[in-house]
């Protein structure tokens, strides 16, 4: 007898899974970068739990960190590298996958 | 996920889509940039370029202008410039044109270069849905017009015609910006 398909909820991405990440994510796909006041505003984060999930994210190389300067300011922005954009799309599609099979087996249908 | 986190994402999507003036800006920038150079071709009523590439220079002035406002509006919001940034799709625009002239379509060209086609495949390759069905149906009564319109010899035609494809942008425009306010709050 063949092995039984693996559960969908098997291929979610850890690294991208957790809610501020994937949300984190969404928002960079969509403008491509942004800076830290923004992500903090749009999200309802804390610098450092912003700071965290950022660096989490770099350290798999799914987003880019620029620090830099414009005039005396300090100027950070985030940036989605193509990594990220193929691990959200990837991890957006598992949990297509999830919900679809969720309601089907609440609808009864095989 | 739930269906409720699912919509929060796409609402998440919509509002950094309007923090970036993603649909409005385009239809406003190009909406009056034809609305000008059709007013320019009804009063002097003379190319300045040759006219093949009189359009297709409205397009690559707009985009131009998209992309130059676009540097400030990223500067005050903080917000990056998304899939395909203007100044990309101007550079893009640019070679099609100069490729154009090598190989001299010159019908084909001038059908696929006006302003609101343009914006069109612009607004694909940002997969900006909205902003896409919104010019493409422009486009689509445009180059219906143009046809139409092939018959008519009367100067007025092609300046009437843009005017009015330039004023329904404008106007689809200023409502998208109406929208967008509402959803950034």
């Amino acid at each position: 007898m063949a092995d039984p398909a693996p559960h969908p909820a098997l291929e979610l991405d850890e690294r991208v899974h957790q809610k501020t990440r994937l949300a984190l994510l969404t928002v960079l796909d969509e403008a491509g970068r942004a800076d830290f006041p923004y992500l903090k505003n749009l999200l309802g984060l804390t610098d450092g739990n912003l700071g965290r999930h950022l660096e989490a994210l770099a350290a798999q190389s799914l987003v880019d960190i620029q620090k830099g300067h414009e005039g005396r300011r300090p100027r950070t922005w985030a940036a989605i590298t193509p990594v990220g954009r193929a691990a959200l799309a990837a991890e957006m599609k598992v949990l297509a996958d999830l919900l679809q099979r969720f309601q089907s087996t609440r609808s009864g249908q095989p | 996920m739930s269906l409720d986190e699912q919509k929060e994402l796409d609402q998440l999507r919509l509002r950094v889509r309007a923090s970036r003036w993603a649909t409005s800006g385009p239809l406003l920038i190009f909406g009056l940039m034809t609305m000008a150079f059709a007013g320019y071709l009804a009063t002097v009523n003379y190319y300045f370029v040759p006219a093949p590439l009189f359009w297709p220079l409205c397009s690559l002035l707009a985009l131009l202008a998209l992309w130059s406002g676009d540097r400030i509006r990223r500067d005050r919001t903080g917000v990056g410039e998304g899939r395909l940034p203007y100044g990309k799709a101007a550079l893009v625009l640019l070679a099609v044109i100069a490729a154009g002239n090598l190989v001299w379509f010159y019908p084909l060209m001038k059908m696929l270069l006006w302003p609101a086609t343009i914006l069109t495949i612009m607004a694909l390759g940002q997969r900006n849905k909205s902003l896409a069905l919104r010019s493409g149906i422009i486009a689509g009564v445009m180059i219906g017009g143009w046809f139409a319109g092939s018959a008519v010899t009367a100067d007025w035609y092609d300046p009437l015609l843009m005017g009015c494809g330039g004023l329904a942008l404008t106007v689809l425009g200023f409502a998208e910006r109406q929208r967008e306010r509402k959803i950034s709050g």
